[in-house]
């Protein structure tokens, strides 16, 4: 290896779409100040100083949570920053709390949680029954919150689930069960597109239940 | 130290590349805020993705080497940050071929029935009978070898047909009665002249039959008539009568005979015996007959009855 080989280092830290190298220099609560209040390309240029300013330490202390699992690191990476952009607006920056930079704090915070999530994901097992519950909850239109709030994992394993049982139906059956499980629309909806009845397309709905639910006992079966 | 974390053989480089395209989505994404319906439907378009490239298994830098987008492009699109003017049929149509998906069902995710309906109406206009033909096949992709399947009557409501019912092509099982419409007349056509045939062999047959053993029963009452005539072997009464009664023996004349077996038959029993006694080679046998006739009243009418055998040489 030359040495000219050496001297190529990836540019850091990494300019997301800061056109305005001032801004980087400027403190975090003006920064947040100007996301919060600002418009336009101002609004734009402060959340890339704010996550420039961040991404780094961040990316490392992810990284290292989940022991170099570079997907995971990613997933959980760009899921936190998600998280700021939503939660940014109503960020209240208190100047009177003994953290040097409660921004940061609040963005390793979210970063912890996030990471402590992955992992009960990972070593929890989801029974059947609360699978199967969350997937009929779900293609009846409930509510769904409550699954989602006390057992995480069970969305991804019923989303996969119904994923793998529908690859056997027709294109019908598939777009009618895709669509009101991820899609979330309405028979009348659905019936529209299909040239059919709202009564049709229940009552094919209600076929397919049952036939899903076979599926699933199979599926039960195999893996136990 | 953070050289010590990565794994082995793996540059910083994608790393930085992936945080600093993140980073310059989420800031495009900072100041572009889209409706909420399009929001619901990326994130619907993501969650979709997100499952089935988990379930072919495909890392997301392994999709988006076939689609030919960035692996932050496809984290974008899974986290569904990519803005929905970005989402054009183009790329849904490499994403649904990549997935193994139909590109159908990600326009309806993305909120665009019309679309897909267009979509749907230029291939069943393009490729309908390909189509139809590609559909059949799925529905029976083993032909059994049975006869039976061809009578759409008989076979309808078999395992071959369930799904066909349930099909969501409009007035396809209709389309299935109308081609096979002609083959199912045409074997039932053929099944009733084989019937026909059928029946009127078996009418010939039995005429045949009937018109045989009257004329074997007439012909050979005659040559009986001719050849044989009776003989009372003994006085036995009901004998005596039945020559009486018949004109063959009452005008028999009664001539040297070979006694058969006399003392093999029983008493009432009738002895018959060929007529041309000069000839001893010619003059043959005997026969007998006679079924045994317990009632008494019966014994005189064996023969114009018919119940009688005739054995000759």
């Amino acid at each position: 290896m030359s040495s000219t080989d050496l001297k190529i280092v990836a540019p850091w830290p990494p300019i997301a779409s800061l056109r305005n190298t001032q801004s980087f220099h400027v403190d975090t609560l003006e920064l947040l100040r100007l996301f919060q209040h600002g418009v336009g390309l101002e609004k734009t240029e402060a959340f890339s100083a704010l996550y420039n300013r961040y991404c780094q330490g961040m990316w490392e202390y992810i990284l290292r949570q989940v022991d170099g699992a570079e997907a995971e690191a990613k997933d959980i990476f760009g899921q936190v920053w998600l998280v700021a952009l939503e939660e940014l607006h109503t960020f209240h920056y208190r100047l009177d709390t003994l953290a040097d930079d409660p921004l940061r704090s609040w963005l390793f915070r979210c970063a912890a949680n996030r990471i402590k999530q992955f992992y009960r994901e990972q070593h929890t097992q989801t029974p059947l029954e609360l699978v199967e519950g969350f997937l009929w909850a779900r293609l009846s239109g409930e509510d769904t919150t409550l699954y989602e709030l006390f057992a995480p994992a069970v969305k991804n394993k019923a989303g996969s689930l119904l994923y793998a049982a529908t690859r056997h139906l027709t294109p019908e059956q598939k777009v009618i069960l895709r669509l009101r499980y991820t899609g979330s629309m309405s028979f009348a909806e659905i019936g529209a597109y299909l040239d059919k009845s709202e009564g049709a397309v229940k009552v094919q709905h209600h076929r397919l239940l049952k036939k899903l639910r076979t599926l699933l006992e199979e599926s039960a079966c195999q893996e136990g | 130290m953070r050289k010590n974390l990565q794994p082995c053989g793996r540059s910083e480089q994608p790393q930085d590349q992936f945080i600093t395209e993140l980073g310059a989505l989420l800031a495009k994404q900072a100041n572009n805020r889209q409706p909420t319906h399009q929001r619901q439907a990326v994130a619907n378009l993501a969650e979709y993705v997100r499952v089935a490239r988990s379930h072919h298994n495909l890392t997301r830098s392994a999709l988006a080497q076939q689609i030919g987008k960035s692996e932050v492009e496809i984290y974008a699109l899974e986290q569904g940050l990519l803005p929905y003017a970005q989402l054009d049929l183009r790329l849904l149509c490499t994403i649904a071929a990549a997935l193994g998906e139909e590109v159908e069902t990600l326009i309806l995710l993305l909120g665009q029935p019309a679309l897909a309906h267009s979509l749907r109406e230029e291939s069943t206009h393009k490729h309908g009978d390909k189509q139809r033909f590609s559909l059949r096949h799925r529905t029976f992709p083993k032909q059994i070898d049975n006869w039976l399947r061809t009578l759409l009557g008989i076979n309808l409501l078999s395992n071959q047909w369930r799904n066909l019912v349930d099909f969501w092509q409009k007035g396809r099982l209709l389309s299935c009665i109308r081609e096979n419409y002609h083959l199912t007349t045409s074997l039932n056509a053929n099944f009733n002249l084989g019937l026909k045939i059928s029946a009127v062999l078996l009418v010939c047959l039995l005429l045949f039959g009937v018109s045989t053993y009257s004329l074997s029963t007439f012909f050979g009452a005659k040559s009986s008539e001719k050849a044989y005539t009776t003989l009372p072997y003994s006085n036995n009464g009901h004998v005596e009568r039945s020559a009486n009664l018949s004109p063959i023996t009452s005008t028999a004349a009664v001539t040297p005979v070979m006694t058969i077996a006399v003392a093999q038959r029983r008493a009432g029993q009738v002895v018959v015996v060929p007529v041309d006694p000069a000839n001893d080679q010619q003059m043959a046998t005997i026969s007998l007959l006679l079924l045994p006739t317990p009632n008494e009243s019966q014994r005189c009418d064996w023969r114009t009855n018919g119940r009688f055998t005739i054995c000759r040489i």
